[in-house]
C-alpha cells in the first residue's frame, strides 16, 4: 500500500472513476465522476485536497478529500477546510493507521494552505478522527423543524395528524411581527457569488430573496418522508428565518411531511421547534483541528462562537 | 484485570468470553476490526476512566498490550 497527497487538478480519470466506485461501495450510493469533480472543484475553482491510500495494484483503495472555503474568523480573512468522503476499502479496515496516514498524506500535502480544519462526521468517522486523528469536539449542531405530517415523524405522533396541518397552516398564516437584530457570531463562512453558484447548482435548489434578504432549500423524498431542508438563511434575523419557512410552507406544502433546518444558535420564532435530542435523525457533531495557530487560537473550539448549517457542509 | 478486560471485548466484540483467548490479537480475530477497536477503546476508556493517546491506540492491538498501556497509566485513573 502507499499513501499520497494529491490536489484534484492532479487527479486523472482513472483515478476519479476509483474514488467514485469507492464512494459508491463504502456509502452504499452511487456517485457520478461529474458528480465528484463539482463537488472537489471548489469555490472560485479552487483545488480540493486529497490524501489517498493505492493498493497493491495502484488504484484508490482509500480516501480522504478537504475541500478549501473563505472563513472569518474573529475578524481574520481565513481558509477553512471541510473534510469530506472519508472511505477506506473494506478489505483494509483492520489496520486503524491507515485512516492516520491518509490523514498526514492530505495535511502534508495542504501545508500552509489551510488554517482549520472541521468534518461533521458520521459516527463511524467520527470516532477515527477523535481517537485517532485527534481533532477536537466543538458541539452539537440542533434540529428545528416545522412538522406538517406528525405521524411521518414517529408512529406515536398519529394522533397528532388531525391536528397538525390545521397548527401549522394557523402559525404561517398570521406574519408575525419580525424582531431582533441579525443572529451574527465571530466564526462564519463568507458567502460569496463564487460560493452560492458552487454550493447550489442551478436546479438543484430553491431561491427565497426579499429585499436583499436571502434563503436556500431543497426538497428531498427518502423513503416515505418528503422533508423541505432549509439549507441556509441570511441575514439570520428571527424575522427572515419565519418569513422564509412561511414561503416554504405556501410553496410547498402540498407535497412536503416536514421542515427542517438544522444550525448553531438559531433565534426562537413562532413557526420552527426545536427537535429534542431523543428525536433527533442523528446527532451533528461539529469537530474540528487547527493547522496554523498562527491564525486561529482555542475560542474555535467553543460553539457559541460559531455561525453554522447545513451550507457548511457537502450533504443536503 | 484481564478478565475484566476479556468481558468488556465479548461484549464489544458481541461473542462469547470463551471466544477471547489469552492471545487475542486483532488481525487473527475477524470480529475485531479497526472501527469495534475503537468501540473497545471506547469502552475500557468509560470502565477504567482513563483515556488513551492515538499513539498507544494504535499500538492496542493485542490483550497483553491493552493490559501493558492500561498498567502504565496514573493509578489514581483505575478503579
Amino acid at each position: 500500500m502507499k499513501y499520497l497527497g494529491k490536489l484534484t487538478s492532479q487527479l486523472n480519470a482513472r483515478e476519479f472513476r476509483e474514488i467514485s466506485d469507492l464512494f459508491a461501495a463504502v456509502f452504499n450510493k452511487p456517485v457520478s465522476t461529474e458528480q465528484l469533480q463539482a463537488k472537489y472543484r471548489a469555490p472560485s475553482r479552487r483545488d480540493s485536497y486529497h490524501g489517498l491510500m493505492t493498493d497493491n495494484d495502484g488504484r484508490i483503495a482509500g480516501a480522504l478529500t478537504v475541500i478549501p472555503f473563505d472563513y472569518s474568523c474573529f475578524g481574520k480573512k481565513v481558509v477553512f477546510g471541510c473534510a469530506v468522503d472519508l472511505m477506506v476499502d473494506k478489505k483494509y479496515r483492520n489496520d486503524i493507521t491507515v485512516m492516520k496516514k491518509m490523514h498526514d498524506a492530505v495535511t502534508g500535502l495542504i501545508g500552509n494552505g489551510i488554517d482549520f480544519l472541521y468534518a461533521v462526521p458520521n459516527r463511524n468517522s467520527y470516532l477515527y478522527f477523535r481517537k485517532i486523528l485527534g481533532w477536537n469536539e466543538i458541539g452539537s449542531l440542533n434540529y428545528y423543524c416545522l412538522p406538517l405530517h406528525a405521524s411521518k415523524l414517529s408512529p406515536k405522533l398519529k394522533g397528532l395528524d388531525i391536528i397538525s396541518r390545521p397548527a401549522v397552516a394557523l402559525l404561517n398564516g398570521v406574519q408575525w411581527p419580525s424582531t431582533g437584530a441579525a443572529f451574527e457570531r465571530p466564526v462564519a463562512k463568507t458567502i460569496s457569488p463564487d460560493f452560492l453558484t458552487y454550493r447550489y447548482p442551478a436546479g438543484q435548489y430553491a431561491a427565497i430573496e426579499k429585499s436583499g434578504q436571502c434563503a436556500r432549500y431543497s426538497v428531498v423524498k427518502e423513503d416515505a418522508l418528503t422533508t423541505a431542508y432549509l439549507i441556509d438563511v441570511w441575514p439570520l434575523t428571527a424575522g427572515w428565518l419565519s418569513e422564509s419557512v412561511r414561503h416554504i410552507w405556501r410553496e410547498e406544502r402540498r407535497t412536503i411531511d416536514l421542515i427542517l433546518y438544522a444550525g448553531t444558535g438559531v433565534p426562537r420564532v413562532h413557526n420552527l421547534f426545536k427537535v429534542p435530542a431523543r428525536f433527533e435523525p442523528r446527532a451533528l457533531h461539529l469537530i474540528g483541528k487547527v493547522l496554523n495557530p498562527e491564525s486561529i487560537n482555542d475560542r474555535i473550539y467553543q460553539i457559541k462562537n460559531w455561525q453554522f448549517n447545513l451550507s457548511d457542509l457537502d450533504v443536503r | 484485570m484481564k478478565n475484566d478486560i476479556k468481558k468488556i471485548m465479548a461484549s464489544v466484540f458481541m461473542t462469547g468470553e470463551k471466544n477471547i483467548a489469552d492471545d487475542i490479537r486483532q488481525g487473527d480475530f475477524e470480529k475485531w476490526d479497526s472501527l469495534q477497536h475503537l468501540n473497545l477503546v471506547v469502552a475500557l476508556e468509560e470502565h477504567y476512566h482513563v483515556t488513551f493517546e492515538p499513539a498507544e491506540i494504535m499500538d492496542m492491538t493485542d490483550l497483553g498490550k491493552i493490559i501493558l498501556y492500561l498498567e502504565k497509566k496514573p493509578s489514581k485513573q483505575l478503579p
